[in-house]
């Protein structure tokens, strides 16, 4: 893995050609800064100038990068750790932006180190050759590459290699309704506003239609059909899931 | 200090969250759903990390997307904030220009955020306050988004408000013996959206249907359903008052 050694260098270069805009730069963070200390978090003006110096600190150049999978989390990391510690961030030398940076890049650098360590509660390491049926790889082979164009490829795949299909399962349940519980489920006002029928027009439909559309069809209130679906047919729905097998895991 | 002039707040997107949204994904019926859910789970999580970073505490586990019934039932990406309310976090694909809105309640507003092809970061696009649940849109136009700004801006009306409705200010006071248990937050959204939305002219009358309609909502004991509709209108009206100049020094 690349360690951003060079990077050092990178970022002198970079601040010694001060653009036109550095200065200006210099004196918005310092601003920035300053109104930070000045208020306290919840406040709109802490609040706003927080978003406004985080905005600015993503387009500093310099910042180290790695090409590590896991390096978005420790720019995510980075920035909550920004915004804790702030406060004790002093500029060490005329420049407040090359200040900045080095101090974030600081930080940056040990997470980025720690990325190559095995994690201590996870039982495999990324890079830890595991044995598959096509001989030995690592979990990083296995990793797909996360792209809004080979999405439906990774979820096609993930679907016909998942055990449990809770949401093909509900949507075989609510067709076949084997034991007319959600057709009987109906309004008082109306047998045709039943849980079978809300579901149909809900969840199976795709996409699905309105519970406004549904109610001006059926001549029925909004807000009678909206009550209907959500304390009759979705707690059901639910209930109809567990008994279909499906727990509720333990949030990861 | 104008803030559409900046460049748009990045959120990197790890390792952990693709793995959570691709099993949630896995367990729905169609390819399609399964986007629709790992999208969400995505751009609940980028809100989740944004607000993180702002020192906004969220029930990011709680949210229904990361439940795989609900996700299937539901087009979920809600995000509770406590104390505050629940946003809607919005997934934007490339080339889009209109955000299909699901039909959900109870919103005090909306987070577009923008994908693009790499899946290793999102863009938080822009933020539309609620709406008024009956003239929900069918949809909003991304251009017509306000700023993150108005994020930030509204989840701080909304905590003043409540902060002030806890104090011992004798019009707090009364508001919260007229609506016995009813969470604070869902009046203070209802008084923000009339205060917001509404003209004037109608506060008096609105606000007054906010405290009558939510009392009668919990099953209000006789007294309180026998009460006459002015004297609930002059708190109201009274209460607006006190928030136009919470809302006014925070605008």
């Amino acid at each position: 893995m690349a360690m951003p050694k060079a990077s050092k260098a990178m970022v002198k270069t970079t601040l010694l050609n001060k653009e036109s805009g550095m200065d200006d730069l210099e004196q918005q963070l310092t601003a920035l800064i300053t109104q930070i200390r000045q208020h306290p978090p919840q406040s709109l003006q802490w609040r706003l100038a927080m978003d406004r110096l985080l905005r600015e600190i993503q387009q500093l150049p310099g910042l180290l990068k790695s090409s590590h999978h896991d390096y978005p989390a420790v720019l995510n990391r980075t920035f909550e750790w920004v915004s804790k510690n702030i406060s004790k961030f002093e500029p060490y030398s005329g420049s407040v932006v090359e200040s900045l940076v080095k101090w974030i890049n600081s930080y940056l650098y040990r997470r980025i180190q720690d990325l190559s360590l095995p994690k201590k509660n996870t039982p495999l390491s990324l890079d830890a050759p595991i044995t598959s049926d096509f001989g030995e790889i690592t979990l990083l082979d296995k990793l797909p590459n996360f792209t809004l164009s080979g999405l439906d490829g990774l979820i096609e795949n993930s679907q016909r290699e998942s055990k449990q299909r809770i949401g093909l399962q509900l949507e075989l349940y609510i067709e076949q309704d084997p034991e007319a519980k959600l057709k009987n489920s109906y309004l008082r006002s109306s047998v045709e506003c039943n849980c079978q029928f809300l579901s149909q027009r809900l969840v199976l439909k795709e996409p699905p239609d309105k519970v406004a559309d549904i109610a001006r069809d059926l001549s029925i209130p909004y807000t009678t059909v909206n009550s209907h679906w959500k304390r009759k047919c979705e707690p059901m729905l639910q209930k109809i899931a567990e008994d279909l097998g499906y727990k509720q895991e333990q949030s990861l | 200090m104008s803030s559409t002039t900046s460049p748009l707040l990045m959120v990197p997107l790890d390792l952990e969250i693709h793995s959570r949204a691709r099993h949630l994904a896995a367990q729905q019926s169609t390819v399609e759903k399964g986007k629709r859910v790992y999208l969400n789970a995505l751009a609940v999580y980028a809100v989740h990390s944004y607000l993180k970073w702002l020192q906004i505490p969220t029930n990011f586990q709680e949210s229904d997307c990361w439940n795989p019934v609900k996700a299937a039932l539901s087009n979920a990406a809600d995000l509770v904030i406590p104390n505050v309310g629940t946003l809607e976090c919005c997934p934007v694909l490339p080339q889009e220009t209109v955000i299909l809105l699901p039909d959900n309640e109870n919103r005090i507003g909306y987070v577009a955020i923008q994908f693009q092809e790499s899946l290793d970061s999102v863009q938080l696009l822009g933020f539309a306050p609620a709406f008024d649940e009956v003239n929900l849109p069918a949809q909003l136009v991304v251009s017509q988004l306000q700023p993150i700004d108005a994020l930030l801006q509204q989840i701080t009306r909304l905590e003043e408000a409540i902060a002030f409705l806890q104090t011992d200010d004798s019009v707090a006071v009364q508001v919260r013996s007229v609506l016995d248990n009813k969470p604070l937050t869902e009046i203070v959204a209802q008084f923000e959206l009339l205060y917001r939305t509404g003209d004037e002219f109608e506060w008096r009358y609105a606000g007054g249907e906010i405290l009558a309609g939510d009392t009668l909502a919990v099953g209000a004991t006789r007294e309180i359903t026998q009460q006459d509709d002015s004297e609930l209108q002059d708190l109201a009206e009274m209460l607006l008052e006190k928030l136009a100049q919470i809302w006014g020094n925070v605008a």
